[in-house]
């Protein structure tokens, strides 16, 4: 761990106070103090940035914690062939992402893509549909394609949570009269709460690191239009080169995090 | 949990073993000295054509000497400049690697070549007389020879001469401005057919695409943000803004090379500003494409010059002064820059003196469906203006900022004297060469 994670951290750490830039020289580098990150804050494009990340972290939760939550409650009543249905729902999981991405690329192409290829053969559309061009479209490809990639790890969580929780506790609430919304509301949810609240935490801290999804669909276009933090991170450090700048915006994104996972966990425990 | 505890041990105590071993013995070298010297070698020859012919000379040259071995790593043009960075950051420099215009320029700037002129020796004298060529000179830096190419390169216009003479246009007035115009203009019928194409979601293609306009309206190209130039840079915007952004499809926004090679070969595009090395890429996967017929090379035009211009330069390798290998390394070169494989190079011209297009044709891999396109290619390079295709750094950053401004004003967020100075201002600060 101190190799692997200790030694680039506080190297990170130590280039953001710099001005590393590797068209100065691998190793022509000073102390510039804080400028990395006051240039950050000040750089007018910044906030889009920061919006862009918040855009695609919630939303990509509300997404898939919906649609994880409903798979598995779901999955998790008596049915034929429960067994396949819960298999397979775990394959996009265990396809890899930049395979996943590609092949989602290639499905919303807008020339040659299934899709609209098919929306225009039964007549819907004239037109090819922007999926991946229209800078508010390629929010929805991109969240559909993150929902489809990471709703099984979502849902194979909470079938687990749903799955310690006593048969009892639901007999009980149906001889008190509570129907199913009330059993869901004042059973399910609460007895879920464990899980639900590790998966919310994990997976804010993963979709805002989230890099191979986004690179691949779109490169951050169209015009920087889903260019967040991480891929921004990445232009600005391994595409201009500018090494100091960009480990002063990771550094940025890791406080962030880590200040959002602090306040997270603080209140859980006192709601707890 | 016992069954758990003993499965555990059973698996991890060997892998843990293992990597302890590993790390104890990491300083040891696990192979004898006496095994081959291993050369890593950068390639971005992705295609079909390319790889074939890398794949024989590494076999060829890894067969004959057993003392170095060749370990080829292909990556895309897109991201070598990155992966070179990285290698060296990482302390672990490759030996040799291609370059480009732009890659031995910012290498160069970077202080990370080695020169070349010792270690090659009198193998130098065959590319000399091209690459002293100033229409294609881009290895020379201080007197010292960078790089040593294996090809050159010519960027011209592409056009489907079936799809445009349909739309009843002759592919050969194609040799003025307003001639293009016209044909994007004919051949535009969405949304089955379009003009020309920016990928937009790629910053280096999308600057490759514009290289024509720019230069053919006297630009040193689209990092050409020089104020007495500013007149000619934003007659260039107006032109692709009234001209060329109607005939584009919507989807190229998104587009990638891939798509555009696909447009091309489908019919959707008609006019594709590419390079020579267009045949090698299409050839092996679309040969019904790649003939007389369906495909007409031209000069780009240029303002005042009917002959039109064809901006060149070289491909090859070079070899990284960070490199613990050189001697080898150097051998390396020497073998693949020798007459036979640069004949069999399926790609564009040889810059060996002596060779003729018969010469090619009875060794190339593509043999004689090849004649027709490098006899085009040799006709043209004797009537067009050849020019020097100009190399700027940092790329990636200046194609960024170009990128998004030529996006903004399609999305018509930006007029063309807007899109001007949104470009001048983000690049000017930036620019370290060419010098103005």
């Amino acid at each position: 761990l101190v190799v692997v994670v200790g030694y680039p951290f506080l190297r990170g750490i130590q280039w953001s106070f710099t001005d590393f830039y590797l068209l100065k020289g691998l190793t022509d580098w000073n102390f510039i103090g804080l400028e990395n990150y006051v240039k950050f804050i000040r750089d007018p494009k910044t906030p889009q940035f920061l919006i862009n990340s918040v855009i695609w972290v919630t939303a990509s939760l509300a997404l898939q914690s919906t649609l994880g939550l409903t798979l598995a409650l779901l999955l998790n009543r008596p049915m034929r062939f429960r067994g396949i249905y819960r298999a397979l729902v775990l394959v996009p999981w265990v396809t890899p992402t930049v395979v996943a991405a590609l092949i989602w690329r290639w499905i919303l192409h807008e020339q040659w893509g299934v899709v609209n290829l098919t929306l225009m053969r039964v007549g819907v559309i004239d037109q090819p549909i922007r999926w991946l061009s229209d800078t508010t479209l390629v929010w929805i490809s991109l969240l559909v394609m993150a929902a489809w990639r990471f709703v099984p790890f979502w849902y194979v969580n909470i079938l687990a949570g749903l799955q310690t929780i006593p048969r009892e506790m639901y007999d009980a609430a149906a001889i008190d009269g509570a129907g199913r919304v009330g059993s869901f509301w004042h059973i399910t949810l609460p007895f879920l709460r464990p899980v639900l609240g590790v998966l919310f935490l994990l997976e804010t801290v993963w979709r805002a690191n989230e890099f191979s999804t986004i690179w691949v669909m779109t490169e951050g276009g169209p015009a920087g239009a889903t260019t967040t933090l991480a891929i921004l991170t990445y232009q600005t450090g391994f595409l201009f080169y500018r090494i100091g700048y960009a480990a002063s915006m990771g550094v940025s994104l890791t406080i962030m995090l880590a200040f959002f996972a602090w306040y997270y966990i603080r209140r859980v425990r006192m709601e707890a | 949990m016992d069954m758990h505890g003993s499965w555990f041990k059973a698996v991890w105590s060997p892998l843990l073993a293992v990597v302890v071993l590993g790390l104890g013995f990491g300083s040891v070298p696990l192979i004898s000295a006496q095994g081959p010297v291993e050369v890593l070698y950068l390639s971005t020859g992705t295609t079909t054509s390319e790889h074939a012919w890398n794949a024989k000379w590494i076999a060829e040259f890894n067969k004959a000497r057993s003392d170095i071995r060749i370990k080829m790593e292909e990556i895309p043009w897109t991201d070598l400049l990155t992966k070179v960075a990285a290698y060296h950051a990482a302390g672990i420099p490759p030996d040799i690697a291609w370059y480009a215009s732009s890659q031995i320029l910012e290498w160069q700037v970077l202080g990370l070549l080695e020169p070349l002129d010792e270690w090659l020796g009198d193998t130098k004298k065959e590319f000399l007389p091209s690459i002293l060529d100033p229409k294609v000179s881009d290895v020379i830096f201080d007197g010292k020879m960078m790089g040593v190419p294996f090809t050159y390169v010519g960027r011209n216009l592409a056009v489907r001469a079936d799809v445009l003479r349909a739309a009843g246009v002759n592919p050969v007035t194609l040799n003025t401005w307003e001639g293009v115009a016209k044909a994007l203009k004919a051949s535009t019928k969405p949304p089955s057919r379009y003009g020309t194409y920016f990928p937009f979601a790629d910053a280096l293609r999308t600057a490759g695409a514009a290289e024509m306009y720019f230069r053919g309206f006297g630009l040193d190209g689209i990092f050409d943000v020089r104020p007495e130039k500013k007149a000619n840079y934003i007659k260039t915007l107006q032109y692709i803004k009234n001209d060329v952004f109607p005939s584009i499809p919507p989807a190229a926004v998104s587009w990638r090379y891939v798509d555009v090679l696909q447009a091309y070969v489908s019919g959707l595009i008609t006019v594709h500003p590419t390079g020579s090395y267009l045949f090698g890429e299409l050839q092996p996967s679309n040969p019904e494409v790649m003939n007389i017929e369906k495909t007409k090379n031209l000069p780009f035009p240029m303002v005042g010059n009917p002959k039109g211009i064809l901006p060149m330069y070289t491909v090859g390798y070079v070899m990284f002064k960070a490199s613990k290998k050189k001697k080898e390394a150097a051998e390396v070169l020497k073998f693949f820059t020798r007459k036979q494989s640069l004949l069999e190079w399926p790609m564009n011209m040889v810059p060996k003196s002596g060779t003729t297009v018969a010469d090619r044709i009875q060794v190339n891999m593509f043999g004689e469906s090849m004649r027709w396109y490098l006899r085009d290619w040799d006709q043209m390079m004797r009537t067009a203006t050849l020019i020097k295709r100009v190399p700027y750094t940092p790329s990636g950053e200046i194609n960024n900022i170009f990128r998004d401004a030529l996006l903004k004003m399609y999305q018509g967020r930006l007029t063309p004297e807007q899109a001007y100075d949104e470009i001048s201002s983000g690049v000017r600060p930036l620019l370290k060469y060419p010098r103005y």
